[in-house]
C-alpha cells in the first residue's frame, strides 16, 4: 500500500521529460496559430495591472495601504490566488481533456495536474516579471526576500496538486464538478484578503480568515515583494498550514489512486 | 512461469458496471458499507492464454466480441475485474491511429511528444528520429502541422513511432488496414523482421488473409469467450461460419463425401455445408429454382476456405419448372467491395444444355484451378436464357455465398498467374 503510493508518487519524477514537454506543449496551444504568440502571456497581466492602477490609483484614488501603493499591494496578493485558481481550475478538466491519452495509451494520468501545475507556472513567472517591474516603477525598495517567494509558491504547488488531484479525478465521473470548482474560486477570492486588508476585520472574525491556507500564500507574497517578512514569524500558521497542505495532497493521491483504474471505463 | 512466456492472462474477466449515472459510481466506490448501485455486463470471460516469445498471433471476432477490450488490458489500459495479467517486456501499442497526436502541432513536435509518451527519453527520440521520419516516408511534411496530413501520411507516421521504439511485445488494433498497399506490404516486411528478432506480435483485424498468412496462432472471440483457438485457417474457418450464424458446427474432418446416386440428388442433400448468405440478392422470373449450390474440393468434401492453387468444383443444381430451351448457367465472383472479379457460363463456353422439361433438374459443375489472391469473395449464381431472340433471367441469385482464399504466396492484384522466376546472368 504505501509503496504502491510512493511509486505514484516517484513516476511524477520518473516522467519529468514528458511533464516539461507536455506543459509547453500546454501553453504553445493557447497561443498556436495566433500572430503574437507568446507575447500575449506578457499582454495580459499588463493590460491588467495597468486598469488597476488607472482605477484605483488614477481614478478613485485609492489610499496607499501601509504606505504601499494599493496597485502593488493588490496585484502582489492576486498573482498568488491567479495562478492557484488556474491551477486547480485548469486540473479539473485535464483529464476529461486528454480522454484519448488514457484510453488508446499506456499513460500515467497521474501526471497530468502535474503538467497543468508546470505549464501556469510559465505564466506565472511573466505575471511576477511584470510585478516587479511594477515595484520598480513606483520606485519600491528591492530585496533579497524576493526570493522567498519560491518558498512560498512550493507550498502552493503541494496545495494546488492535492485540489488538483481531487477534483480532476471525481470530474471524471461527475462533471459538475468543475463547475463546482468555478463556483468555489469565484467564492474563495472574494473570501480571501486580496482585495482588501485583513486588519479592517475584527480579530474574532481574523481568525476565522485565516483558516484559508491561501490567505498563507496571499499574506507570503506580499511579505516577500513588499514587506519583508520571513515566513519564519509565522511559526504556527506555518505548522497549520503544513498539516493542512499535507493532508490536501495526500487524500488527493489517494483519492486519484483510488479512481484512476476506472477512468478509461468512464471517458 | 516458463521463461519464454511474454503475455500470461489467466481467466481474465472484464465486468462493466453499468451505472444509471456517474454519480452512482461514485457513491458505490466511498460507500461505507459497499452498497451495489450497478447491474453488470462481462464483456470478456475467463479468458486465458499465454504467448510466447516471437510469436504472431491474431485475435479475430465480430464486432463487440471483446476483441479491443482485451487488447486494451494487456497494455494496462483497463483493469481486469478478476484474473491475472503477467507481461514480460516492454509493449508498444497501436491502439488507435495517432491518438497522442495533437493536429496544431507539426510532425516533428508530435514524434517527440508520442515517443515520450512512449517512455523514451529526449536522447532516444533524437538517435530514432531519421528513422522514423524515413520510414514514414513523410519527407518534408514533417515540419507541418499534422491537420495538413492525409489520412495515409497520419497512419504512416503513427506506425513509423509505433514501431521504432523498439517494443518487446507490438499491440496493433486494426490499424494496418488504412496504409495503401505498399505501406502494407512495408509493414509486414517489418513484421517479418520482428518475428526473427523474436518480438511478440499480437494484432486484431478482420483481413483474414492477413491472419493465416501472418500468424503463428489465432483466437477467435465470440460474446467476450474464446471461441476457437489453434492453427490460423481453422480459427478463420469457424470465423466465417460464425459471422452467417451456421448453427451446425462441420469441421473438415466430419464433411461427408457428397453422394452422387441419382435418387437422392434431386433433393436437397448439402443443406448445413455451407454457410449461406443471409443477405443474398434472388430475382428473376421463376422458371427456374436453384436447389441448392456449393463449393467442392476433388474428394468431394465441402469447403469454404480455399487454398490458392488447388482446384475446385462449384457445383449447382437447378430444378425447372418450365420447358426450356437451352438455358444457361452461370456463376460470378465478386470480391467483399462488389467487383467482379471472373466468371463464366455454358453459353459462353459453348456448351449446349439441351432442352429441360418441367420437374427435370440439372447438375452443372465448374471445375477450376483457383488462382485468386488471398481475401474474402462472394459467389453468384444464375440461370438466364434467350427465348424468342431476347434475354430472359429465370433466376439469379447474388451472393449467394461468400467464401475466403488463403495462400502461402504473396502477390498483388487480384488474382496470382502462377508466375515461376527464372533469372540469370547474361
Amino acid at each position: 500500500m504505501i509503496k504502491s503510493f510512493i511509486y505514484f508518487i516517484k513516476l511524477i519524477f520518473l516522467q519529468k521529460h514528458l511533464i516539461i514537454s507536455m506543459a509547453k506543449r500546454e501553453v504553445v496551444t493557447k497561443y498556436v496559430g495566433s500572430l503574437l504568440g507568446f507575447i500575449w502571456t506578457f499582454i495580459n497581466p499588463i493590460v491588467m495591472i495597468f486598469v488597476f492602477w488607472v482605477v484605483f490609483s488614477v481614478g478613485f484614488r485609492v489610499q496607499p495601504t501601509n504606505d504601499v501603493p494599493f496597485v502593488v499591494w493588490l496585484t502582489a496578493g492576486m498573482a498568488s490566488w491567479f495562478v492557484f485558481s488556474d491551477m486547480v481550475n485548469g486540473s479539473a478538466n485535464i483529464i476529461v481533456v486528454n480522454a484519448h491519452l488514457i484510453k488508446k495509451t499506456q499513460f500515467h494520468s497521474q501526471i497530468l495536474p502535474v503538467v497543468i501545475i508546470v505549464s501556469c507556472l510559465i505564466t506565472h513567472m511573466v505575471f511576477l516579471i511584470v510585478l516587479i517591474g511594477l515595484i520598480w516603477f513606483q520606485n519600491m525598495p528591492c530585496s533579497l526576500y524576493y526570493f522567498q517567494f519560491f518558498y512560498y509558491l512550493l507550498c502552493m504547488c503541494v496545495l494546488a496538486l492535492g485540489f488538483g488531484w481531487i477534483v480532476s479525478a471525481l470530474n471524471v465521473f461527475i462533471r459538475d464538478v468543475g463547475q463546482i470548482v468555478g463556483v468555489v474560486l469565484q467564492i474563495g477570492f472574494w473570501a480571501t484578503p486580496i482585495f482588501w486588508d485583513i486588519n479592517i476585520m475584527p480579530q474574532k472574525v481574523q481568525t476565522i480568515l485565516k483558516l484559508n491556507p491561501m490567505f498563507y500564500i496571499v499574506q507570503g507574497y506580499r511579505e516577500s515583494f513588499i514587506y519583508f517578512n520571513p515566513f519564519w514569524n509565522h511559526p504556527y500558521q506555518t505548522l497549520y498550514f503544513w498539516v493542512l497542505a499535507i493532508i490536501i495532497f495526500v487524500v488527493g493521491a489517494l483519492t486519484f489512486k483510488k479512481l484512476k483504474p476506472q477512468f478509461a471505463d468512464v471517458l | 512461469m516458463v521463461d519464454d512466456i511474454v503475455i500470461n492472462l489467466k481467466e481474465i474477466t472484464k465486468t462493466y458496471r453499468l451505472y444509471n449515472s456517474h454519480a452512482d459510481r461514485v457513491k458505490e466506490t466511498f460507500h461505507p458499507l459497499r452498497k451495489k448501485y450497478h447491474h453488470s455486463f462481462n464483456a470478456l470471460t475467463d479468458v486465458s492464454f499465454n504467448l510466447k516469445r516471437g510469436e504472431t498471433v491474431g485475435i479475430i471476432g465480430r464486432n463487440g466480441s471483446g476483441k479491443s477490450t482485451l487488447l486494451q488490458i494487456i497494455c494496462g489500459i483497463l483493469q481486469p475485474t478478476s484474473g491475472r495479467v503477467e507481461i514480460d517486456g516492454r509493449i508498444s501499442a497501436l491502439l488507435e491511429l495517432g491518438a497522442g497526436f495533437n493536429p496544431e502541432f507539426t510532425g516533428r513536435q508530435n514524434v517527440y511528444m508520442n515517443c515520450a509518451i512512449l517512455g523514451l527519453t529526449h536522447e532516444e527520440i533524437k538517435a530514432r528520429f531519421d528513422d522514423i521520419v524515413a520510414f514514414a516516408e513523410i519527407g518534408d511534411f514533417i515540419g507541418q502541422p499534422v491537420k495538413t496530413y492525409s489520412s495515409g501520411m497520419y497512419v504512416r507516421l503513427a506506425f513509423a513511432i509505433a514501431i521504432n521504439v523498439n517494443p518487446d511485445i507490438l499491440v496493433v488494433d486494426e490499424a494496418l488496414s488504412v496504409g495503401d498497399t505498399l505501406f502494407q506490404s512495408k509493414c509486414f516486411a517489418k513484421f517479418k523482421e520482428f518475428q526473427e528478432k523474436g518480438i511478440t506480435i499480437l494484432f486484431v483485424t478482420h483481413a483474414m488473409d492477413l491472419i493465416t498468412r501472418y500468424c503463428s496462432s489465432a483466437y477467435l472471440l465470440e460474446n467476450g469467450k474464446i471461441h476457437t483457438s489453434g492453427s490460423p485457417k481453422d480459427v478463420v474457418d469457424e470465423y466465417n461460419r460464425l459471422i452467417v450464424n451456421c448453427p451446425e458446427r462441420i469441421s473438415a474432418e466430419t464433411v461427408r463425401p457428397v453422394d452422387e446416386q441419382k435418387e437422392i440428388i434431386r433433393d436437397k442433400q448439402w443443406e448445413g455445408l455451407f454457410r449461406l448468405n443471409p443477405d443474398m440478392n434472388c430475382y428473376g422470373n421463376g422458371k427456374t429454382k436453384l436447389i441448392e449450390a456449393g463449393i467442392f474440393d476433388l474428394d468431394g468434401s465441402a469447403l469454404q476456405t480455399l487454398v490458392h492453387g488447388q482446384s475446385y468444383e462449384f457445383r449447382l443444381k437447378v430444378r425447372f419448372n418450365d420447358t426450356i430451351y437451352n438455358p444457361i448457367i452461370a456463376y460470378t465472383i465478386k470480391d467483399v467491395k462488389g467487383f467482379d472479379i471472373s466468371g463464366t457460363n455454358t453459353f459462353y463456353q459453348n456448351i449446349n444444355t439441351g432442352t429441360l422439361h418441367k420437374d427435370e433438374v440439372l447438375l452443372a459443375i465448374f471445375k477450376h484451378k483457383l488462382l485468386l489472391n488471398p481475401g474474402g469473395y462472394l459467389l453468384s449464381l444464375g440461370c438466364a436464357g434467350y427465348e424468342n431472340g431476347e434475354y430472359v433471367v429465370y433466376e439469379r441469385k447474388y451472393d449467394y455465398l461468400s467464401f475466403d482464399v488463403i495462400s502461402k504466396r504473396q502477390s498483388v492484384g487480384f488474382f496470382d498467374m502462377g508466375s515461376e522466376i527464372t533469372i540469370s546472368r547474361v
